[in-house]
């Protein structure tokens, strides 16, 4: 009988303790679940370090930063935040040189912003624990060091691209990663660059593309790459053409911007792609408004919308024509609709919101259960 | 002090009664704390303590009472002594001395039977042996924490 399991945690510990080496005590962790995180509560594992941030100024050498990451190396590390401030230099480049940890083991969370990543080709890089990677307007030394970085990472679950500055980017992303849950890109009005995204991540539950960008899903072994997705947010990026037909199977939210030409496009790709999306959100999310060409209504009606659409929400509707021609296709089609809201932007005058929700209740719509919500 | 108020009576879970030298039982601080109080005679009931156990228990205290006031050349032999008495018990005898170590709370009775475990289960798998550690993990998720864990394993 497993009796052991069923002394107090302080006993246990105390046994973990004694153990020789912290190898020994970590591995215990496979025991049961009983053990499972009973390690990480050992005493004797103080050098286990629970998060380390580095908030350091340019000024700071890159000699002195290899200096302590190779002592953070040293230790089990388990989140290392390294952030450097370029607001404090006029112009904000960014020339600080970092080279990654190449041996923690533990590490759980890596969060880099503002640095030149070197790429030390002489010894492999490996990080075996960590699930969570954000990448903060970073340089990078080679496009292939991405790639090495990424595949030095077979557990990462959660990958946050998110770009400031146009010097030196990375035009083209593999984003190659087995496990990989939830992938967040993001890069700042003022670069002008389209990038080009490949994404092979059959685990992915979460994609969030905010930027004008080329989605391109390669197939592999008739999977699709990105056929669970459940959340997907897109900002008049497109997706790729030569790629395969998606089909968006376990999708049930999705949230599109509205504040480049080709949104509607993109829309209604997604929408005849998602066969059963719950949940729709309209939003702007930059300042400018770009009109749109004319909708042309698809041929046929997405089925998303005949069989499974349950909410619809637009937030700075404008009540420009293409906007009415987008809002009318879908309270006339979607049949299972519950609920509908639109706001409008806050500086609209009382005059125009009252014609604006005049004209919404006046048009046909498929569900005659569906409330809508207007502000 | 007159002889019997020296002795004190300890008994087991199993109504079994055991006479020792007061300096010998004082060792567990919950004696200790028990007889402070007065709230209890010259016989103390331990209900948590077989009478097998405890005989190894006192065995324990006798040793360490009288070489714990005879001097330092002693610790050595004390250490082998240790060794030499936790060096055969099977897992259940351990399991029960760690149990009445901490319920009578002596402290370096505790430390060295969890040791003594520590030292029998050096790889994953004699933990799973020795303490018949039930893995109640789904193959899946055994797979994944071991996969997260490489590095524990490959010596």
């Amino acid at each position: 009988m497993d009796r052991i399991s069923q002394l107090p945690d302080e006993l246990l510990l105390q046994i973990l303790s004694f153990l020789p080496s912290t190898k020994q005590v970590v591995a215990t962790k496979v025991l049961s679940k009983r053990w499972q995180f009973l390690w990480k509560m050992v005493p004797k594992l103080a050098p286990v370090i629970q998060a380390l941030h580095f908030k350091l100024s340019q000024a700071c050498s890159s000699g002195d930063i290899r200096v302590w990451i190779r002592d953070a190396d040293k230790r089990c590390v388990l989140e290392l935040i390294i952030d450097i401030d370029i607001c404090s230099f006029p112009g904000g480049r960014r020339s600080t040189r970092v080279s990654l940890p190449r041996s923690c083991r533990m590490l759980v969370t890596l969060k880099l912003s503002n640095a030149v990543l070197v790429d030390d080709v002489s010894s492999s890089i490996s990080f075996p624990s960590l699930k969570k990677l954000s990448l903060i307007s970073i340089k990078f030394a080679s496009c292939n060091f991405v790639d090495k970085l990424l595949s030095s990472c077979p557990v990462l679950e959660d990958l946050v691209i998110h770009d400031q500055f146009q010097d030196d980017f990375i035009a083209v992303w593999r984003v190659k990663v087995p496990s990989l849950k939830s992938l967040f890109v993001h890069k700042s009005e003022y670069i002008k660059y389209l990038r080009w995204f490949c994404i092979d991540t059959p685990s992915l539950e979460c994609l969030h593309i905010l930027e004008k960008a080329i989605l391109d899903v390669s197939h592999h072994n008739s999977l699709d790459p990105i056929k669970s997705v459940k959340h997907l947010e897109l900002c008049s990026s497109k997706i790729s053409k030569d790629a395969c037909p998606v089909v968006f199977l376990r999708l049930e939210k999705l949230r599109v911007c509205t504040c480049g030409t080709q949104w509607m496009y993109l829309l209604m790709h997604v929408l005849g792609a998602s066969p059963n999306l719950r949940a729709l959100k309209l939003e702007r999310r930059g300042s400018q408004h770009a009109t749109a060409p004319e909708l042309s209504e698809p041929s046929s009606v997405p089925r998303c919308l005949l069989t499974s659409l349950e909410t619809f929400e637009w937030v700075q509707y404008e009540g420009a024509k293409e906007e009415k021609e987008v809002a009318a296709f879908i309270l006339r089609n979607a049949n299972c609709l519950k609920k509908a809201t639109i706001i409008s932007p806050q500086h609209t005058h009382r005059d125009k919101k009252f014609e604006m929700v005049k004209e919404l209740a006046s048009w046909p719509r498929g569900s005659r259960t569906c409330q809508l919500v207007f502000d | 002090m007159s002889k019997s108020e020296k002795k004190i009576v300890l008994k087991s879970l199993d109504n079994e009664a055991f006479e020792v030298e007061k300096a010998v039982a004082l060792q567990s601080q919950t004696i200790w704390v028990m007889c402070e109080d007065k709230c209890v005679g010259n016989e103390i009931p331990l209900e948590n303590v077989t009478g097998q156990i405890l005989a190894k228990v006192i065995d324990y205290c006798k040793k360490h009472a009288v070489v714990d006031g005879d001097g330092d050349e002693s610790s050595e032999e004390l250490k082998n002594w240790d060794t030499e008495f936790t060096k055969n018990m099977d897992q259940s005898t351990l399991f029960n001395m760690i149990l009445a170590a901490n319920y009578l709370n002596i402290k370096s009775l505790l430390n060295l039977t969890c040791q003594a475990v520590a030292d029998k289960t050096k790889t994953i798998d004699e933990f799973h042996t020795f303490l018949n550690i039930e893995n109640n993990f789904t193959p899946e998720e055994e797979a994944q924490i071991c996969q997260e864990n490489l590095w524990a394993f490959d010596d």
